[in-house]
């Protein structure tokens, strides 16, 4: 367990971008919000959102929700964009610089390694996103707190424990629940990129292009697109809405009918399998050539 | 006590370029191999092979492990460079020795750290800022600095000056003489070596064409320094090999009796590097 932490920091060192990435985020979130709430810079931003959220109507716990899965939407879509890069990269460039000459003299086993790449992009990666959408919705909130100080209502609604806690619960779930469903994904590019002789980048996107093309043409269906772009998203965009805004539902982080989903295990079967074949190629093939 | 390293009968081809060619031998403990080549004999290969970073055919055990199927196990007890300076360039030299000293049971941080004050190296730079000769330095201190059974370096000395050369195999030495272990190296500088060399493997194409230690070596092989018109005589003890030296010919014996050699010339032990050349060039025929 020890050489695993060691891993997993080694991964930190060589990716800083797993951090800066989400913190840039925050950044540029506040700043926008900032700019919006205090600068007037979107014209028509202010008066609009001031207008609804000093209404009397407005469900001030809406508003809560919908400003942290805006700000939230926005952390995932780098998330997903920093994994792709990362796992693309990761066993493609030790051996492209043979480092992994280096790394191989050490004990630490191939399973290990592979193992904390992928934990790395499936767990490291995800925890810094949440806690970059925390302080990101912090400081923001306190920017609108301080805008419209004199809307108690709403003051109150944006700070109260129970919101936060079931807003973060909320997300939390959403998060787990995206990053389960595409883990097959994760491990397919995972695999190209302990197996790709160059362009790891290109081969892990061209051969599902391929097979879907291929399928087209010859079956005249896209299973195989929808199936990779379905997992993408989240596993309840079939069955069920989720994530629209006004049917957001609270209990949702109580229901489980996503576990007994038959394509979800059967996607972690098959996540299972790409990383078992990534160590395989790590552990057999020659390392410097 | 067993060997540590015991091959019989290895062979790797890749495509139909046969790199091993049935190659056996065997490392005791406590002995300094120097494994001598040309570029392209089988060095790497075979080297890569007791490392279990590449499959071969025959039997192959180190340490009395499979190097491929407990290559997890062996590398807590075998260190080893199979090429110097790649070590990745965003690597910070402090990082690389806190992992290494929490991923390995055997290292000495100390002993890495004293090496590279020496060296004048920074803890805190990066791989990256470093100059080649550095980042071998940094390598070199960082496999050293491991308490292994055996040791393996594959050309460890590449790129750098002849002082960071000569005490590198200063410490090396120093380290065997201390310890209990064994030592396998290649290099093209054999000249470098040959004074602490226990054992000599000479590698062509592939196959083994010398295994023996270096006090049989000094029994077996005579270098006779002579005058042309001794040559007739020196040709019929079946010399393996001639060359000149200032206009005097020298000529290189296997196993010939050097009380015979006496009466034509001087007589004296062939360096390495001469015992290579003529054993890799197939001597006279």
């Amino acid at each position: 367990m020890n050489t695993f932490s060691w891993l997993l920091r080694r991964e930190l060192w060589e990716n800083r971008a797993a951090w800066i990435a989400p913190l840039a985020t925050a950044a540029v979130l506040v700043l926008i919000a900032a700019a919006g709430l205090f600068n007037g810079v979107t014209a028509s931003f202010p008066q609009e959102l001031t207008h609804e959220l000093t209404r009397e109507s407005v469900d001030p716990r809406q508003v809560a929700v919908v400003g942290l899965i805006g700000i939230a939407a926005v952390f995932l879509l780098v998330l997903q964009l920093g994994q792709y890069s990362y796992l693309v990269d990761c066993l493609y460039a030790e051996r492209k610089d043979r480092s992994i000459l280096f790394w191989k003299s050490l004990p630490a086993s191939d399973t290990a390694t592979v193992l904390s790449k992928l934990v790395f992009a499936l767990l490291v990666m995800p925890a810094i996103a949440a806690a970059g959408v925390l302080a990101a919705q912090l400081l923001i909130y306190l920017l609108v707190s301080v805008k419209f100080s004199s809307t108690a209502g709403l003051i109150a609604t944006l700070w109260s424990p129970a919101v936060w806690g079931k807003a973060m619960g909320y997300a939390l779930y959403v998060l787990l629940l995206v990053e389960l469903w595409a883990l097959p994904l994760m491990a397919w590019v995972l695999l190209v990129s302990a197996y790709s002789p160059r362009t790891p980048g290109l081969l892990a996107l061209l051969v599902p292009l391929c097979a879907a093309l291929v399928e087209k043409l010859l079956l005249g269906s896209s299973h195989v697109l929808h199936i990779v772009v379905g997992r993408m998203g989240l596993p309840h965009a079939s069955t069920g809405p989720m994530i629209t805004l006004d049917k957001i539902d609270w209990n949702v982080t109580t229901d489980f009918s996503v576990v007994a989903m038959p394509e979800l295990w059967l996607g972690l079967l098959v996540a299972a399998g790409f990383v078992w074949a990534a160590i395989e190629i790590r552990r057999r093939r020659d390392p410097s050539v | 006590m067993s060997a540590l390293v015991h091959a019989t009968g290895l062979k790797k081809s890749y495509g139909a370029k046969v790199v091993l060619d049935d190659v056996s031998m065997t490392i005791a403990p406590g002995r300094i191999v120097g494994l001598i080549g040309p570029n392209g004999a089988g060095k790497t290969t075979l080297l890569k092979a007791l490392l279990g970073l590449i499959g071969v055919e025959g039997h192959l055990s180190v340490l009395g492990l499979d190097p491929i199927r407990d290559r997890d196990q062996l590398l807590r007890d075998v260190a080893f460079i199979a090429d110097v300076a790649l070590l990745p360039r965003w690597l910070r030299v402090g990082d690389a020795i806190d992992f290494t000293a929490g991923v390995h049971p055997r290292f000495r941080r100390e002993r890495c750290e004293e090496f590279l004050r020496k060296s004048g190296i920074d803890l805190s730079a990066r791989i990256r800022t470093l100059s080649k000769g550095m980042v071998t330095k940094v390598h070199l201190a960082l496999v050293m600095a491991i308490d292994a059974r055996l040791l393996v370096l594959d050309e460890p000395t590449l790129g750098l000056d002849i002082l960071a050369r000569r005490s590198f195999y200063d410490s090396l030495v120093a380290d065997y003489l201390q310890g209990d272990r064994s030592i396998l190296i290649t290099t093209h500088q054999v000249e470098e070596i040959e004074h602490f060399l226990t054992d000599l493997i000479f590698i062509d194409r592939g196959r083994i064409i010398l295994d023996a230690s270096m006090e049989s070596v000094g029994q077996r092989f005579h270098e006779l320094v002579t005058t042309p018109d001794h040559s007739g005589a020196a040709l019929a003890l079946k010399p393996v090999s001639r060359r000149e030296v200032l206009g005097r010919p020298v000529y290189l014996y296997d196993g010939t009796d050097p009380a015979e050699l006496t009466k034509l010339g001087e007589v004296r032990t062939p360096s390495v590097a001469d015992l290579f050349v003529a054993k890799v060039s197939g001597g006279l025929s």
